[in-house]
């Protein structure tokens, strides 16, 4: 297995637009069967919101509450102090072309950074500068997804969304948010709840 | 329906259609459970037919206020009409539609069979 790279700090110039990432393209009508359409009429507008980066289970994607759906597991060792015991650690999964937004929010934002260590885990190449300071990690072939737990979206593709790790390095939290760059505010209150 | 109409576009601008609807059926069977109940002992309409529905979806929905003021979920939470392991059942949305439509069902039935027909 080829091992995850981890990139230094700072210092490649910022390319491309990268910002779409939040945006969540409508789900193909196709996807409803007849019969389904028909006992379900009422949920039609919950089913026709969720996108290809959204769980095939909306019940498991940002429930709110920790150990959700599985009791706490140890967190995989990303590299720096991430995952390292005494330190919280928020850890997002984005596909490239979400880390710029990602990056932004991230800039912007004055206190998750002071509140725990940070980590961007990409699935595949960037030229994009690591959000500032949050350790970026590239995983083509998603071992961290998956060491983390993090669950598939119903395209099947890399995750996005992220994860929480406590102070004694195992991961509480873990969900898929396709707009976890609008919802700071959101991960901040599951970062409170943890121990 | 204006209360809905609100509280379906706050869970809306947060992504969350789909807890919506699962505290929507929650909350509405309780009360239809209740007028039931209500309309069985008493052989009248209960006043107010369509607030009753509406009390339950926000006394289910509850927890997610004060999720939205930065209070995180905990499983005490399930005092406000199950509002965590609600999620937990299997078929999610799509069987709390069917025990919904049951429920209403079971409503209409204690009106039809308790109150009599008007001269």
């Amino acid at each position: 297995m080829r091992p995850p790279e981890t990139f230094g700090p700072p210092g490649s110039p910022e390319r491309g637009s990268g910002g779409t990432g939040g945006e969540r393209p409508r789900e193909a009508r196709g996807g409803l069967g007849p019969r389904r359409c028909r006992a379900g009429a009422a949920l039609l507008p919950a089913r026709l919101s969720t996108g290809p980066l959204d769980d095939t289970d909306l019940a498991l994607q940002r429930p709110g509450i920790l150990d959700a759906d599985r009791a706490p597991s140890p967190a995989p060792r990303l590299g720096g102090e991430i995952s390292e015991p005494g330190v919280r650690a928020v850890v997002f999964f984005v596909r490239p072309m979400q880390l710029g937004r990602l990056r932004r929010a991230l800039a912007e934002d004055r206190t998750l950074a002071r509140a725990a260590r940070l980590a961007v885990v990409v699935s595949g190449e960037t030229s994009l500068r690591p959000p500032p300071k949050a350790l970026l990690v590239v995983d083509r072939l998603r071992a961290f997804a998956s060491g983390f737990g993090m669950r598939a979206p119903r395209d099947h593709g890399p995750p996005v969304g992220y994860a929480i790790v406590d102070r004694s390095g195992l991961v509480r939290y873990r969900t898929l948010d396709p707009g976890v760059a609008q919802r700071l505010g959101e991960v901040k209150t599951m970062l409170r709840d943890t121990p | 329906m204006t209360v809905e109409a609100l509280l379906y576009l706050s869970y809306q601008a947060e992504d969350a259609t789909f807890h919506w609807f699962t505290h929507l059926f929650v909350g509405a069977s309780a009360a239809l459970l209740v007028m039931a109940v209500i309309v069985a002992r008493t052989r009248r309409p209960v006043r107010l037919p369509l607030l009753w529905p509406v009390l339950g979806h926000l006394a289910a929905a509850l927890p997610d206020a004060l999720f939205s003021r930065g209070i995180a979920h905990e499983r005490w939470m399930d005092l406000f009409l199950g509002h965590v392991s609600a999620h937990a059942l299997p078929g999610r949305n799509l069987s709390w539609y069917a025990l919904f439509l049951a429920v209403v069902a079971i409503y209409l039935a204690a009106l039809w069979r308790r109150v009599p027909a008007r001269p």
